[in-house]
């Protein structure tokens, strides 16, 4: 059995490239906004880490993350963004919203190496 | 000296003494004559009985008599007309004529006085001698008596029974006495002429010095009166004999209250030590000039007089002739002036200290002035730092706006560039796990195109990186930075100037250095660094990149072989807006903006060049 795994991005070509690269190890779900993010875990509720973009149409990856975060604590967190480290997300980081943030573009080793290590496989 | 004359006589009041004392003998011989007569008269009148009077004789003589009381009136009125020497004759002829009219007329009556008759008649024929007048009548009249005599001698002689021979006799001893008479008073008068001439000749000598002495005793006395100063004459008692008006004036008295007194009686008296002193002067020269002395006079008030005196000789009399100039106004004034003097001088004096004292507060308040006018200066000098400081923060402002513009930029860039680049990157990750799984015909080939495009997204993605390290929006210092990592960083960043010009050298610290700095900013100040060293170099060179530990500071050289730089000019390069570039090609702010970095970060920036060999900067912080 997979680990069920949450990608949220406005942009489908990053939804399916993510979803290529991950759905050898991981079981992937997308969701193009926040709000099909939030119906997704509400559905699945065994996703256990979830991976947003920051920047988004309505609501940006942060203040997704905080709802999710609300009604499902106990899941890992992280950010996949095209910029640099800000100020809001590294306050995620320091309050422990986010565990960590990884930079467009993405390193499948990477993200791979630290969604197994969180998740203790 | 000369008596009085009698009123009759004062026809001859303005003539000669001579003439005078001639009309006053004629006078009197006019008078006795007169009174002669009167009491011949008044004899014959009591001695004879009325009844004996009507006598022929007695008659005649009284007649006779009575025509010379009136001829004889005739000749006082004669004389005090002036007429003296007619006066005289005629005295002489009428007396003469009725005397011998009342012989003839008297007979052997007047025998018994013949003598003194004679006598008197001898005495009046000499009158023409004490005239000096007609002096030869003498002769005529003693003739006539002479013959007069003879007649009555004659007659008498005739009638009264004289003796013939006696007659003769006493006429010849008449005659004789007569002529000796006339030849003594002749004689006598001739003589006296002689003596009278010469006397009248001295008298008009006389006369002439008299009147020069009466001139200048004139002279003398209204030198003496009107001169101003005092003057006085006094004897050897000093008893005052004389005093001009200004004495009188001086002393406030009259010339005869003066005179006889000392000064002394009339309340004024020299100090006894002046007194003595001009005493002994007095005795010992016999004059004294310019004396100074004072004098108090009866008001008791005190005098400054010049005192001169000088001992005359007058009358046989010793005295002394003294004058004095009362200086004691002059004094009064002298010292007065003297007075005034002082305090003019003691005003100068005030008026100096004023004027010094003004001075001193105008030197003071100039002073002031200065002190202000530093400190205007120096507020002045305060003010142009500050707008010099101010200019430079404004620069830096735009600046940093500047860079803030272009973080924002680089991030917007970033973000779109990444999500392209993520496409190709996730593609790339599929596709190369696709060929693991699946195998490529041409391995070789597809790994070759595969690693072309996973070298292009690390390079593209790397300069995104950096452009985001460089221009990332953060205040904090105290982020973790990896130093070697920003300095690979602006590396890559200035790759494109850097490439086929420069080679880097790096040498490195052979552990990660991690220090807390403003990553943004640390990007700056290396590629501000790197920028310089890369323009120093004008064709081809290295630059070196050396990094250190050293105990608790971290060392960083950065340096090139590039043209470097004037010694001279190392100390004014970290000044703002100073640049030895092109215009347009620096701002002249790069490196002032790096000082400031480095300075919030607590290090140090130094620069050590030589022209033509090359620039080496050295950055120190500290490091635990």
């Amino acid at each position: 059995m997979k680990t069920k795994i949450l990608y949220v991005d406005d942009e489908p070509i990053n939804l399916e490239l993510f979803k290529i690269n991950f759905e050898k190890k991981f079981e992937v779900f997308i969701a193009n906004d926040a709000f099909q993010g939030l119906e997704l875990l509400e559905k699945e509720m065994d996703i256990l880490v979830v991976i947003s973009d920051m920047k988004m149409p309505k609501m940006n990856g942060i203040e997704f993350i905080k709802k999710a975060k609300e009604l499902y604590p106990d899941k890992k967190y992280y950010i996949l963004t095209g910029y640099e480290i800000n100020a809001e997300i590294q306050d995620a980081l320091n309050s422990g919203l986010i565990l960590r943030y990884f930079s467009k573009p993405f390193n499948v080793k990477k993200i791979e190496g630290t969604i197994i290590e969180a998740i203790g496989l | 000296m000369s008596k009085e004359l009698p009123k009759l006589l004062r026809t001859y009041k303005d003539s000669g003494f001579v003439i005078q004392e001639k009309s006053r003998l004629i006078y009197y011989l006019c008078v006795i004559a007169l009174t002669a007569v009167f009491l011949l008269l008044a004899f014959q009148l009591f001695s004879h009985p009325l009844s004996e009077f009507l006598y022929r004789s007695t008659l005649t003589t009284s007649g006779s008599l009575l025509i010379l009381f009136v001829l004889l009136l005739v000749c006082l009125f004669l004389l005090s007309k002036g007429h003296y020497i007619l006066s005289s004759h005629l005295l002489a002829i009428f007396v003469m004529l009725i005397t011998w009219l009342i012989m003839m007329l008297g007979g052997d009556k007047f025998l018994a006085q013949l003598n003194y008759i004679i006598i008197g008649l001898m005495i009046l024929s000499m009158l023409p001698l004490i005239m000096a007048k007609h002096r030869y009548s003498v002769a005529l009249y003693s003739a006539f008596n002479i013959f007069m005599l003879f007649i009555f001698l004659t007659y008498s002689a005739d009638n009264y029974d004289l003796v013939q021979s006696s007659k003769w006799n006493y006429l010849i001893s008449v005659s004789v006495a007569f002529v000796l008479v006339a030849l003594l008073g002749m004689g006598i008068c001739f003589i006296n002429k002689k003596d009278f001439e010469k006397a009248e000749s001295d008298l008009v000598g006389i006369k002439k010095v008299g009147d020069d002495i009466k001139q200048s005793n004139e002279l003398f006395k209204t030198l003496f009166e009107s001169m101003p100063i005092s003057m006085s004459l006094a004897d050897m008692n000093a008893k005052l004999i004389m005093v001009n008006k200004a004495f009188c004036k001086d002393l406030g008295i009259k010339p005869e209250d003066a005179v006889g007194k000392t000064t002394a009686d009339l309340g004024v008296a020299m100090t006894p030590e002046h007194e003595q002193k001009f005493v002994e002067k007095l005795k010992k020269d016999g004059f004294v000039d310019n004396l100074e002395v004072s004098v108090v006079d009866k008001y008791g008030a005190r005098h400054e007089l010049y005192f001169y005196a000088t001992v005359l000789t007058i009358n046989n009399q010793k005295a002394v002739l003294s004058s004095n100039i009362d200086v004691t106004e002059k004094r009064q004034l002298e010292f007065k002036l003297k007075e005034y003097n002082t305090k003019l001088e003691e005003l100068v004096k005030e008026r100096t200290e004023d004027l010094e004292a003004s001075n001193e507060e105008l030197k003071a308040t100039n002073e002031e002035i200065i002190e202000k006018s530093k400190i205007i200066g120096s507020k002045n000098y305060e003010l142009s730092e500050a707008l010099e400081l101010l200019k430079t923060t404004q620069q830096k402002l735009i600046q940093t706006e500047k860079m803030a513009s272009l973080g924002l930029l680089t991030a917007g860039v970033a973000h779109e560039v990444n999500n392209p680049l993520n496409y190709i990157m996730g593609a790339y990750s599929a596709l190369e796990n696709y060929f693991q799984e699946h195998g490529s015909n041409e391995a070789a080939k597809t790994d070759i195109l595969l690693n072309s495009i996973a070298v292009g997204i690390e390079r593209i993605s790397n300069i995104i990186k950096g452009l985001n390290q460089f221009s990332r929006q953060n205040d904090s210092m105290d982020e973790a930075c990896d130093l070697h990592s920003i300095i690979d960083n602006c590396i890559v960043i200035l790759h494109n100037k850097l490439k086929h010009k420069v080679d880097i050298i790096k040498k490195y610290f052979n552990e990660p250095i991690i220090l807390k700095c403003n990553i943004s900013q640390f990007h700056q100040v290396f590629v501000n660094i790197i920028v310089n060293a890369i323009q120093a170099i004008p064709d081809k060179g290295t630059i070196e990149i050396f990094t250190n530990v050293e105990g608790e500071r971290l060392i960083i050289e950065i340096s090139d072989d590039g043209v470097g730089m004037e010694e001279n000019l190392l100390t004014n390069i970290t000044d703002p807006f100073f640049t030895t570039k092109a215009p347009g090609e620096g701002t002249g702010l790069g490196l002032s903006i790096t000082q400031t970095i480095i300075n919030d970060h607590n290090g140090e920036m130094k620069f050590e060049s030589k022209i033509n060999k090359g620039t080496k900067v050295t950055l120190s912080f500290p490091y635990k």
